[in-house]
């Protein structure tokens, strides 16, 4: 990934290249198709806007991340009576036919629809985006300690969801990043599993 | 056995420790079991959010999502305010000005060149040393908690500290427990824009004792700074910069300080 002052022209092409990503964000937080995609738009507008006002070493992706998350909030706080959290819908989080678990991967989506909206966007930030805490932190505004946290109460939430359900361990990774971590530590990995 | 907390273990199976780090939790899982079975649970719900999620990236990759967002009817970047609007509200500007100076006859300075005048009369603003000396007095055992913003956890406080102060090795937090002090709550602040830490100690009664730490300046040695009841100690090294702060003598200040210092190292 470059940045903003360094590709001026070509802004346009890459935010289209990002859109997955920013949509994936934009669910994780609103919880609604319809209003995932008009933040996503806004958001790609803002950006095309503010393009050429960028000076300086502006990563684009966490540029437009950090102005989707500043924006939700700013929505949020305008609301004259704040309301209690819905579920999301669960089809966003379903990972189909993709999914190497099937019915259990239904079952999943319905787990992180009923995660609280903040915890969802740092999951998405994390697992699904592969942004490292110190990303994901600056695109929250929050030091990284608050995303660690967040992401140890969904670990705890997920691990007691599969007890219950007497759901055993996670399949072979496929995750590149998973991947690079498992090379780093395969010592330790190789040990374990004898 | 060795209590790691879930966050320190989550951070490592993540692989978002740094490899002297992560090389002593490897180590500690190998020596103890139930670090070892923590790891393994929290590596099985890794694996299933990654391949989730992964597979939810994937499949709006696959499905562009062109149809439902065009970037082609972005507003004009001018907008509001391009050059449509500018004359109109340079032109507003000035009659309010004009209003202005004539209202007052030309001559007294407006309110706002009063503001601006006292403010060139204020002293120069202090230097971080004693402004935070001067927040230490505001907190007390009362106001001591932890937050989502806040960590009482040491592991998750020495993490925060190692990124904070970028060094080679990495810092902890001093242990003050001879002292009858625990480590209660770890939180980054602001100033002027810069960012430092506030570690906090609280004892079974006293006030709360407080290291505050900030990246960079060069090494000085320790030096006393008063201000009303709080008693400092302020000190740099290895480009950090630190102030034990609290209501203690100064003498036991300045204990803990050269015990702090020890501690962390250069």
């Amino acid at each position: 990934m470059g940045y903003v002052s360094d590709r001026q022209p070509s802004i346009q092409s890459e935010l289209q290249a990002l859109l997955p990503r920013l949509h994936n964000f934009a669910a994780a937080l609103t919880g609604e198709r319809h209003a995932s995609l008009e933040l996503t738009r806004t958001v790609c507008h803002i950006v095309l806007t503010r393009a050429h006002r960028e000076k300086g070493q502006t990563q684009l992706s966490l540029w437009a991340l950090t102005e989707m998350h500043t924006l939700w909030m700013t929505r949020l706080a305008a609301r004259v009576k704040p309301r209690r959290e819905d579920p999301a819908e669960p089809e966003l989080f379903y990972a189909g036919a993709d999914a190497k678990h099937g019915p259990a991967s239904g079952q999943l989506a319905k787990f992180i629809a009923h995660l609280p909206a903040q915890q969802r966007g740092a999951l998405t930030l994390v697992y699904g985006l592969g942004l490292s805490y110190d990303e994901a932190a600056e695109v929250y505004g929050v030091h990284v300690s608050t995303i660690m946290t967040r992401l140890v109460r969904c670990h705890k939430a997920l691990s007691r969801w599969m007890e219950h359900r007497g759901i055993g361990a996670a399949p072979e990774m496929a995750h590149p990043a998973q991947h690079a971590v498992r090379q780093v530590y395969a010592h330790d990995y190789e040990e374990q599993a004898a | 056995m060795t209590r790691l907390s879930d966050e320190l273990l989550l951070a490592y199976v993540d692989g978002q420790l740094d490899r002297p780090q992560a090389g002593a939790v490897a180590q500690l899982a190998r020596d103890d079991y139930d670090i070892a079975s923590r790891v393994k649970r929290l590596q099985d719900t890794q694996g299933r959010l990654m391949e989730n999620f992964g597979a939810i990236l994937r499949t709006h990759q696959a499905q562009p999502l062109d149809t439902a967002i065009r970037l082609d009817d972005a507003p004009a970047e001018r907008g509001l305010f391009g050059f449509g609007l500018m004359p109109v509200i340079a032109a507003a500007i000035a009659v309010v000005v004009a209003i202005a100076y004539f209202s007052t006859g030309g001559e007294e300075p407006t309110p706002s060149m009063k503001v601006a005048e006292r403010l060139s009369d204020a002293p120069a603003a202090s230097n971080w040393q004693t402004d935070v000396a001067g927040l230490h007095s505001f907190i007390s055992r009362d106001t001591l908690s932890s937050s989502e913003q806040s960590q009482a956890n040491r592991d998750v406080v020495a993490i925060q500290l190692s990124r904070f102060v970028r060094r080679t090795k990495p810092i902890t937090p001093p242990d003050f427990s001879k002292h009858g002090l625990t480590l209660s709550r770890g939180q980054v602040l602001n100033y002027q824009g810069k960012r430092f830490m506030q570690l906090a100690y609280v004892g079974k009664e006293e006030q709360p004792v407080a290291l505050y730490v900030m990246a960079g300046g060069a090494d000085a040695r320790m030096t006393d700074v008063v201000r009303g009841e709080v008693k400092t100690v302020s000190w740099a090294s290895g480009g950090a910069s630190f102030v034990l702060a609290g209501f203690l003598p100064q003498d036991s200040i300045r204990a803990l300080a050269v015990v702090a210092q020890n501690q962390i190292g250069d």
